[in-house]
């Protein structure tokens, strides 16, 4: 008889497999209980790629589990990604992603491709982030504003002022805008950024990039615009959508929630304020933009 | 959750699941990669600033591994065709413990038996049978139904029967058995 190092454990592998499962369960214990793995080369690239990933999927994650899971703890560790940012070199000047995220993720790609332009030499801008408005368009609405423009595109609700306290919190840079506020009630946010900073919408959306391996959104054209949508989805009670549109180079998103906060609160409406329509005139306007 | 902690629960876990990606995979080098790539997902739920805190952050992790195996496979969707015939049993010594040539075998005949078997059949193998899952969690897991899981355990087992006879056992000083 020969033997195998180590055993199964007990566990949920009896039942209807019986004997068969039994022996599954100490043939596979055995054949990799001895396995001593690189443990330190694996945890070191695992932090690594995560670094980069997630550098990569700044807007589809936060956007999405803003809505989805709420702005709890947003200020305390969110600060530095969403609102104290440093400023990003300007657009049409970067060479490298500036984005304010870890010292130590990996070095940025080189520029890819770039529109061609008349002016001002181009930075590292994604396939498909622009339409085809000059590339030095400028953002021209305050973040203070913003609750107000959205009210004048969204007719018929009621804006409050931009949340600046933790965990909330504002970004009011020239080519970073952030801010959260109640519409009719419900917690609401509306964001622009820098497209070179960010994923691609095919990037944010691959299944591959998320963790439940189910895609996270859909990019779809409108208007010669790339817009990335997705949601309704729901988490402890609260539903929310958004809308991202990619124009400009920058990358305009909106979400709506049906509740107040993004968690542990009783929403205040079946569904999110604002529907995916609505999100979509906010995100596609012209008014964010001036020359 | 602070990415200190998040390093030692990645080194604390990094061992099983390297062994689930091992199944999973058939080969050290990929099995590396999904563990990596499995720990760089965990990554970025455990820093993300407005992320719902990991109630249960090994279970996440094996859910992340089993389902970026059978997504990536998917889109490979490749070379991989189940194969008709089954593997011969690994040849051992008889008597005593394994030695590492017979247990080089018995892994061989393993991945050779995996390889034959669909993505989604060799995950509900490894949750079920190295992970010791009940069926309704490896159903959860794997985000489908029960009565599938089961399906696929029983087409899974016949599969890698040839490798459960007598002579394989567990050796009654490391771990106990079911018989």
């Amino acid at each position: 008889m020969t033997d195998l190092p180590g055993g199964s454990r007990s566990g949920g592998s009896g039942g209807s497999d019986g004997s068969a499962g039994r022996r599954a369960s100490e043939l596979f214990h055995g054949a990799t209980t001895d396995f001593a793995p690189d443990v330190d080369r694996i945890v070191q690239g695992g932090v690594a790629r995560g670094r980069t990933l997630r550098r990569r999927r700044r807007v589809g994650t936060s956007l999405a589990a803003v809505a989805v899971v709420g702005i709890l703890g947003v200020a305390a560790s969110a600060g530095s990604e969403l609102i104290g940012d440093a400023e990003p070199a300007p657009i049409g000047l970067a060479e490298t992603d500036t984005a304010a995220d870890d010292a130590t993720d990996a070095p940025p790609t080189e520029s890819p491709t770039a529109p061609p332009s008349t002016s001002t030499p181009r930075g590292a801008l994604p396939p498909g982030a622009y339409t085809t408005l000059p590339i030095d368009t400028l953002v021209v609405v305050s973040a203070a504003d913003v609750p107000g423009v959205i009210g004048e595109l969204v007719p018929g609700g009621t804006v409050g002022e931009p949340l600046e306290d933790p965990p909330y919190g504002v970004a009011d840079l020239r080519q970073k805008k952030v801010v959260h506020f109640l519409y009719d009630g419900t917690l609401t946010t509306f964001s622009i950024e820098r497209a070179d900073t960010l994923a691609t919408c095919a990037e944010q959306v691959d299944p591959a990039n998320q963790a439940d391996g189910e895609p996270g959104g859909e990019c779809v054209e409108q208007d010669g615009v790339t817009l990335l949508t997705w949601g309704p989805d729901t988490v402890d009670g609260v539903s929310a959508q958004g809308v991202s549109a990619f124009v400009h180079g920058y990358v305009v998103s909106a979400l709506s929630s049906n509740a107040a906060a993004g968690k542990d609160v009783t929403p205040v409406l079946a569904e999110p304020a604002l529907s995916m329509q609505e999100l979509t005139t906010i995100v596609t306007s012209e008014e964010w933009f001036g020359e | 959750m602070s990415e200190q902690e998040f390093e030692e629960f990645a080194r604390a876990r990094t061992p099983q699941l390297y062994r689930s990606a091992w199944l999973l995979c058939g080969n050290h080098h990929e099995a590396e990669d999904l563990v990596q790539e499995t720990l760089a997902k965990v990554f970025t739920k455990w820093r993300s600033p407005f992320g719902r805190r990991i109630d249960n952050p090994a279970a996440y992790a094996q859910t992340a591994l089993t389902r970026t195996f059978i997504s990536a496979r998917r889109r490979r969707s490749s070379g991989e065709i189940p194969r008709d015939d089954l593997p011969d049993p690994p040849e051992t010594t008889g008597g005593g413990s394994m030695s590492a040539t017979d247990l080089s075998e018995v892994r061989l005949a393993i991945v050779e038996a995996l390889a034959g078997l669909k993505p989604a059949d060799r995950a509900v193998l490894v949750l079920r049978y190295l992970e010791d899952l009940s069926v309704e969690e490896t159903a959860q897991r794997m985000g489908t139904s029960s009565g599938a899981v089961r399906s696929r355990a029983l087409r899974a087992l016949e599969r890698v029967r040839p490798l459960l006879d007598d002579s394989l056992v567990v050796h009654p000083s490391k771990g106990t058995t079911h018989d």
